[in-house]
This record gives structure tokens, sequence and C-alpha cells, in this order.
């Protein structure tokens, strides 16, 4: 779309006058810096084109204006830089990682665990018995492997979290072999592994109690875990599983960590450590504290056919979670409806308040 | 959207394609005006200026490419009246440009050179040897982007025997660009290597004589794929000489003032190390053991010379430069508005009604206090009305020089008594309504009812008080609005002067809240003390300065012993001067005294709100502005 267009479209639909100046710069900026990137786009389609539609579907002017003002000040959005920028920052708290538990197991402090050769090689040891899986394709795995060439193996690098029997006989196949040229003394068994993921919302997608299935636990940390059961000749006694998300909400945080405990108790060879890359605070969340006009406007404007049977309402998010977040290849649903649902234009009859995403979400879950 | 007023920098366009149709001719001219070919090309010449006043496109200007371009585009509109100026000074003639230009920028690694552990000759060795092959090599790499073969290129000698020019540049075009890059690569090795080299290893390095520069006094060159000759002239233009350390830049001075040297060679710096042009020409004179002379040994050409005819000058070229980058901006272009005084509203509608009235009220209390009578007050109104009337001025602009008037009356005749009869004496010198009067009655209005001083073109250009930078960055800020406007097609896309005058106070309060040189801070307060004084003095009821003060004047001979009474403020002054913050007068004469005035630059007098004529000034010492700093008195 002509940008010059755009933004008078724009202007007209908020009534700008004399702030159009600073507004125009401001937009300019952020959809070249951010928002043009978003790949839930429309082939042809932009951010300007989707702001234009987004703004339309208000009949009132204030409550253009409120939108706008929300996308202005409190959206949070998380481009591809940002993010890999997170995935840079992983390694030095694997490193750190690795180190304590080479400092617990030799008893030593942890300062002197690089220092000295004996704790060095050990060092060596437990980051080759290091086991990367990526949960979802979020975590960016081919940025971590690239960024961490040199430091850990393409064999220990795993995309997804469902591993198969032959994969887990070629990966310790190749462990044993990689101890054995390096003529280290040690047992061909994974001791670290490290679940990775990219975005946690509610934690819900990670772990939560399930009374439906048979373990009484659904998620992918305990597929995973009740998974490599099956292979625990493959695993260190006690095996360390470290989980890690680029980004995660606060809330998340509360509820992983009790049921990460709980679930550890059940199944005590699995020491399993929860950590997080960027909390995102409450204060982030649309509420009526936060931003009041816009919580009321998001009250007001929803058509429930947007809703399926997995997500049910997401007025104010799935599972009602509120937030105002946006990744650069998706919307996560627990972000508030009005910026990512969308009505099936052939739906009848006509829904009474439509609703046009500004950043359309692509669904996983039909 | 693309918008060059955001380049600012010459070095950010790429090509002379693209930095060509941006220059004006105007600041060329006014540079190179009282100065032949002759006088700038035979002997080292100096371009100072303030950062951002276009020193490097000046030089730009004379690298190959750039004259090449003139040359075949001498006929095109757009860089006729440049390709005049260039033509008139010698760098281009009928068949071609006459110089071949190497412009060297002082960057970091020739810098870094002085912080090698070496002796202070091994270095300059180093340093001057660096100079030359990448001078060699530059002119090599103009020629041949130019697609001049290597067979069209002749080089022209001095008439040395051929052994001795071989060992000191080379006696062919080959020969000297193969010694230029074993000599930068020998150069470079010493420079970059992770550990020093020995003293020993330096000394082998540089027992072989390098000296292209003394040899090489021109080219002859077959241009164009033609059989034509052309003579070119060899140059070098040492730029950002300022980044230099200062025994470097002696060195450099000392290398390139040699009368033995046939080539031309420029020196482009800021006169940072000094607190003012004069006393930067003042040490260049004094420096070395058989002193050098202005005009005889070496030329200086000032970016801004602080005359008239700068003002006049810099007005143009601001206009011809908006215009220029106007017609690269396709919404103007679309809409046909590539005139900058097109676009800003030069009238200002005045202060509202109410404040009429309030200020008619003022006027009237003012009679009734200062006891004038009312036939006098009419007698100060018809002037008023003359000369206001035929400038066609509003009502609020004829009350404010009408009450200027009362009050300098009031000034020029006896005191009256209290209680005795009103007498109308005749004033002991004759009161006029002047240009000074008017100036004076806007800026009490602006600083009384916020009325728009700051608006319409020329306003515009001195608002960058001789600074293309500083012109470019406030220009941007009413650009970028009129943008605005014609993106939402609005009728009328005038910048009113209320607009004008918000934009550029904003722009530059929020650019000294930006400032982050060394010593800012002080230099902020130095620039607020001066601005409420000036504002006090500009304040006064009978405005005896006319257009106003924003300068601090001090005796010459108090200011000629700064620098051992005060030597902090003296440190605060250069840097205050450098980023131009203000501008130091080292002499100006009035009331049978000679004084240094430090006059505020274009965002400090735009801040506090002053005019931009020059030459009013708060009489002060020393001491109070070493005091205003925070220095404590002794």
């Amino acid at each position: 779309m002509n940008e010059q267009l755009a933004l008078k479209t724009i202007s007209e639909l908020l009534k700008w006058d004399s702030e159009a100046r600073d507004e125009f710069a401001w937009l300019k900026l952020l959809s070249t810096y951010k928002y043009d990137a978003y790949e839930g786009y429309e082939p042809g389609m932009r951010f300007y084109a989707s702001l234009i539609g987004w703004l339309k579907q208000f009949s009132v002017m204030k409550d253009r204006k409120t939108a706008y003002a929300f996308l202005k000040q409190h959206l949070v959005f998380f481009s591809r830089q940002e993010i890999t920028h997170l995935v840079h920052r992983y390694w030095p708290l694997v490193q750190r990682t690795i180190v304590k538990a080479v400092a617990d197991d030799m008893g030593i402090p942890t300062w002197k665990v690089m220092a000295e050769s004996a704790s060095r090689l050990e060092f060596d040891i437990q980051l080759r018995q290091s086991l990367f899986v990526g949960l979802s394709d979020g975590a960016k795995m081919d940025v971590f492997r690239r960024d961490n060439e040199g430091r850990i193996s393409n064999e220990q690098t795993v995309v997804a979290h469902e591993i198969s029997e032959k994969k887990w006989s070629s990966m310790q196949g190749k462990l044993a072999k990689a101890i054995k040229d390096a003529k280290w003394n040690a047992q061909p068994v994974f001791k670290h592994i490290f679940l990775i993921d990219d975005f946690t919302a509610s934690g819900t997608s990670l772990i939560r109690e399930e009374l439906e299935e048979e373990c009484g636990w659904d998620g992918k940390l305990p597929k995973f875990i009740i998974q490599a059961k099956d292979h625990l000749s493959k695993l260190s006694d006690p095996c360390q599983v470290h989980v890690h998300h680029y980004i995660a909400t606060k809330f998340s945080e509360g509820s992983i960590l009790p049921l990460a405990a709980k679930f550890q108790g059940q199944y005590p060879r699995f020491k399993i450590d929860p950590t997080f890359g960027l909390l995102i605070d409450e204060k982030f969340n649309v509420s009526p504290e936060t931003c009041k006009e816009f919580y009321d406007l998001i009250t007001k404007h929803y058509d429930p056919s947007v809703e399926t049977k997995t997500s049910k309402c997401v007025k104010y998010g799935y599972k009602e979670g509120l937030l105002s977040v946006v990744l650069e290849h998706n919307t996560p649903n627990n972000t508030v409806g009005l910026i990512w649902a969308e009505t099936n234009d052939r739906i009848e009859p006509k829904p009474a308040t439509p609703m046009t995403p500004l950043f359309r979400r692509r669904t996983r879950h039909m | 959207m693309y918008n060059p007023f955001r380049k600012r920098a010459s070095e950010n366009l790429p090509n002379s394609d693209a930095f060509l149709p941006l220059v004006s001719h105007a600041p060329v001219e006014y540079i190179l005006q009282n100065h032949s070919g002759d006088d700038l090309l035979e002997k080292l010449a100096f371009l100072l200026g303030t950062p951002g006043s276009g020193k490097t496109t000046f030089g730009r200007l004379f690298e190959f490419e750039s004259l090449m371009t003139l040359h075949h585009m001498v006929t095109n509109p757009s860089f006729k009246n440049l390709a005049k100026v260039l033509s008139d000074f010698g760098a281009i003639s009928e068949s071609g440009p006459s110089i071949l230009a190497a412009r060297l920028p002082m960057d970091a690694e020739y810098r870094e050179i002085w912080e090698l552990p070496y002796d202070e000759s091994v270095k300059r060795g180093l340093f001057l040897n660096l100079l030359q092959s990448r001078c060699v090599l530059t002119w090599c790499n103009a020629l041949s982007d130019q697609s001049v073969a290597d067979n069209a290129i002749g080089i022209v000698t001095t008439r040395q025997s051929p052994g001795a020019l071989g060992n000191i540049g080379g006696s062919s075009f080959e020969e000297l660009r193969s010694n230029a890059v074993e000599f930068e690569s020998t150069v470079y090795d010493v420079i970059h290597a992770l550990v020093p080299r020995s003293a020993n290893q330096i000394a082998t390095m540089l027992t072989r004589p390098y000296d292209p520069l003394s040899c090489v006094t021109g080219f002859a060159v077959k241009l164009d794929h033609t059989d034509i000759v052309t003579f070119l002239k060899p140059m070098l233009i040492v730029d950002d000489a300022h980044e230099l350390h200062s025994s470097q830049f002696s060195s450099l001075t000392d290398f390139l003032i040699r009368r033995d040297l046939k080539m031309a060679r420029w020196i482009l710096t800021r006169y940072d190390i000094a607190v003012s042009a004069n006393e930067w020409i003042q040490d260049q004179s004094t420096e070395g053991q058989a002193g050098r002379q202005l005009g005889r040994d070496f030329t200086v050409l000032l970016t801004n010379q602080g005359d008239l005819a700068h003002k006049r000058a810099f007005r143009n070229a601001a206009q011809d430069i908006a215009s220029r980058y106007l017609q690269e901006m396709p919404i103007f272009m679309r809409s046909r508005q590539t005139k900058l005084s097109a676009l800003l509203a030069d009238t200002c509608k005045g202060i509202s009604p109410s404040n009429v009235e309030k200020l008619r009220g003022k006027v009237n209390a003012d009679i009734q206090s200062l006891r004038i009578t009312e036939e006098r007050a009419g007698k100060l109104q018809t002037l008023v009305d003359s000369y206001a009337g035929a400038e066609n001025e509003p009502e609020d602009i004829k009350l404010a020089m009408l009450r200027i008037l009362l009050h300098r009356y009031a000034k020029r005749t006896p005191q009256q008594e209290l209680f005795a009869e009103i007498i109308d004496a005749e004033p002991k010198r004759e009161l006029s309504a002047d240009a000074g009067v008017m100036s004076a009655a806007k800026l009490h209005l602006m600083h009384e009812f916020g009325r728009p001083y700051y608006y319409g073109a020329d306003m515009l250009a001195d608002s960058g008080n001789g600074n293309i930078e500083q012109f470019l960055r406030t220009a941007d800020e009413l650009i970028t609005t009129i943008e605005s406007k014609l993106i939402r097609k609005k009728q009328n896309c005038l910048l009113s002067a209320e607009e004008q005058h918000r934009l550029i106070k904003d722009v530059a309060t929020n650019t000294i809240e930006e400032w982050d040189f060394p010593m800012h801070k002080q230099v902020r307060m130095l620039i607020d003390f001066i601005g409420m004084k000036a504002v006090e003095v500009s304040m006064t009821p009978n405005a005896y300065l006319d257009h106003g003060a924003n300068a601090y004047g001090v005796l010459r001979s108090d200011f000629q012993k700064m620098r051992v009474d005060y030597p902090e403020l003296t440190t605060v002054l250069h840097f205050a001067a450098a980023y131009n913050a203000l501008s130091i007068i080292p002499s100006y004469h009035c009331k049978n005294e000679t004084w240094t005035l430090f006059q505020l630059g274009g965002y400090p007098i735009i801040k506090h709100g002053l005019p931009f004529n020059k030459g009013g000034f708060v009489e002060g010492g020393m001491r109070s502005l070493f005091t205003a700093i925070g220095g404590a008195v002794q």
C-alpha cells in the first residue's frame, strides 16, 4: 500500500491535525523497524493496511483513539532480532548450569571449575553429555546451534521433543564415539537435557495436571519425561532436565515452578530446573488498572463466533491471559482477542460486532 | 519516505551523482571570495570552520569525481552556478578538470600512529609515509575510477635524476603506484601489529627514502578516451585535521608548508585548539623555529567570517540548499512545492485582541506615570504610524513601538517634579521610529505576550548561525510538519508563524538539552548566564540597544589575561566555541574601548528568545563568567 495514501487514511480515521507530524514519524519508524516484518500478514499486506482495517471496525471515534493509544503505549511486539538476542543470551546460562553441576559433583567452588584442569575436563565431558531439545519451532534451534558452533555438536541438538527410538540410539552411539575419541573416562549417558521453547503465557503447554490422562499429567514436559523413561539406560542417574523459555509471563512462572516440583516428586530420577530468559511483568497485561479504556473496549467489542472448541472465549485471551504481547512469527492466543481474532466473513447471520485483527494469528489448534 | 534534510553530513552521500545535486554554489563562492586559484593552489591553505559548517562538502567538491561530473554536466541548470564558481577559481577548464585531488580524512588510523611507543621522529616518518602513500593511491584510484587507462597517464616531475626519482616516489605512473602500495603496506603492517615492532625493525623499514609529494608536479592525462592531453595539478586535501594529536598536527603543517612542494595542499580543520579563528592563525604564525607568515607561507579560508556578506550569502545558500533538498522529496515535487520561502508564512497575525487591549492599557499607564503630555504622545504616535504604517505592521507592533518611544522620550528629557504641572520638554536627542525600534517591539511582544518572533525563511536561515548542518536540522523539523500537511492533502500547507516559532524553539531547546560534548554542563551554565543577562538588557522599557543583545562583552585587556587568570574558563570557552554554543569576536570597538564579545550561537539565542542581529552586548567582567560556570571566586 502506498505509504502516503495509508498515512492520509489513518490520519482521517483518527481525525489528526497538528499531532499528525509526530504520529507519522512514529508510524514510519515502528512499521519499518518492527511491524512490517510480522509474519502473519496475508501476501501483499503490511502493517498500514492492517492498522486501517483494525481501526475501521470501530464506528465510534473515541474507540479508535483508545485502540490507537493502546497500540502506541501498551502493545509489546517482540521482533525477530529481539528474540534472537534472547537466544544468544541463553548460552551463558547453560555454561553456568554445567559449571555449577561440576562444582557440586567435585565439591569445589564454582570459580575454580574453569581454572583447574581436572574440573575443566569434567566441564567438557558434561557439556558433551548434554542434549538440547527444541519444544517447538519457536525455540529457534537453528540459531542456537549456529550460535554455539564449536561448543556443542550437531548430534547434541534435536528440533522436536518427541524423539524416535532410532534417534535416541544414534545420539547415544555418537556420544560414545566422542568419549572414546577424546579418551575420556566417562559413561556414554546424557547427564543434562535442556528443553527449550520461545514463549509461555500460562505454562499449560509445558505442564498441567490432567485427570483424564493415565499418568495424571499432560504437556510437553511430562510427555518428554514419560517417553524418556523408556531410555533410562541412555540417561545418567539422576538426570538433570533444564526447561528454558526465552520469554515467559510472571503468571506462568508462578504456575510452572510448583507443578514441576510436584511432578518431580513422582519421577525422582529426573531433577527438573525451570528457567526463563525474560519475564513479562503483569503491568503489561490488559486490565482495568493498566489500561482501563482499552479493557472496556475489549469487553464490549467482541464476536463470540471467533471462538473454537479449544479456545473457548478469547475476549481476554485464551484462559483469560490478558496479554498484550505479539511475537514476530505469530500472536499468542493468550493475548486479548481484539488484537488477533478474526470473524469469518462468510458466517451467517452477520455478527453485531465483527472482529478484524491487527496482527492476524495463525492457529495451530482448529 | 526519503528526506535528505536528515543526511546532513556529506559523507553520507555515496557518490557525486547523489552529492552534487545537493550542493549550493553560494557558500563555495563566499569561501573563495578574495582568493585566486594561484593563491590557494601554490601554498598551504587552511580552511577553518565549526563542526557542520561545510568543510568536508567544500573539500569533496574538489575531488576528481566531482569535478569530472561537473565538467560533463556544465550545461545542466542545477550545476551551472557551481560549475561557474569552480571554473572561475581554475579547478575546471574547457577540456576538463585541472586538479587531481586526494581528500584524506584523518581518521583514527592516523591518530593511532601517535600512540605507538616510538620516538617522535619514527612516528613522524610512519605518519608521513602513510599520508603520502595514501595520497598517491587516491590519485591513482580517482583516475582509474574515471576509466583512464594507465598508458594514458604520464607524470610530470621535478628536475631530478631518474635514480633519485625512482627512489623517492617513482619515475613513471606504474612505479609511483607500486611504490605507494609497498609503503602503505609496510606502515599498515607496523601500526596494526598485535605486538609493537622493535625500534630496530622500524629503523630498517624506514631507511628507504619516500617523498613522492615533493617530486610529482603534475599529471598529463588523456581524458574521456580522447587524444587531448590535459594537465592536472596534484592536490592533497587533509580533512578533519583536528582529529590529530597537536604535535602530529604541527608535523603535518611543517611538512606541507615546505616551499619546495609544487602541489596544492589544503588542511581542513576546526579551530578547536584555539578559542577563535584569529587566535588559531596567531598560534600557527608563531609555530616552528623559522616562524610562519600569513600570506607569505600560508593562507587561511574561513567558512564564516562573521560579516554581513556572510549573512547574505548564508541566507542565499540556505534557500538554495533547501530548494535542492525539496526537489529530492517526491511529495514536494509532486505538489510543486520546492521553494522554502513559499512554504513558510512571513507575516504574523499578532497577539489576541484582548492582549492588544491589555497592551493599550499599559501604554496609557506609561503616559501617566512618565508624565508625558497628550500632545507629545500624539507626536510619538505619528512617528510610529508613519514608519510602521508604511511597513503595514499590525496594531500590536505599533503600540509596542510607541511604548518604547515613550520611555526613550522620558529618558531624554529632564525629570519632572511629581506635583508640578506636566511640562512638554523637547528631548535632548531627536526621537525616531525605525527598524531598531520595531525589532525591539517585536522582541518585547514575544517575551510579554508570546507573540511569534522566529518565523520566515530568512529567520530560519539566521537560526543556522552560519552553520549548514544546524540550519538543516532546524529546517527538517519544519519540513516534516509541512510534509504531514501535504500527506493529509491540506489545502493550506503554509506553515504559520505560530507553528514555525514553536517548532524552532523546540528544536533549539531540545538540542541544547541533548548536548553531550566535553564540559557541556559548564557550557550550558555559561550560555544560560549570558542569555539571561541579554534578556534583561533587551527587555529594558526604552530598548536602548535597539534590536537587543545576544552577546556578553569584556574588555579586550581582561580577555587577554584569561588563560592565566581563569584557565578553567578558557577550556569551557574552547568547547563552547568549537560546538557552536557561542562565537568569540576578539576585537570589537565600542564606546572608545576595545571589547571581546562572547556572542551566543543560534540555538542558545533561540532558547533565550534573543535577536540574531549582531553587535548588541551586555558589559561585564571575566570573573562573572567564571562564577557562572561554577568556579569559586578567590
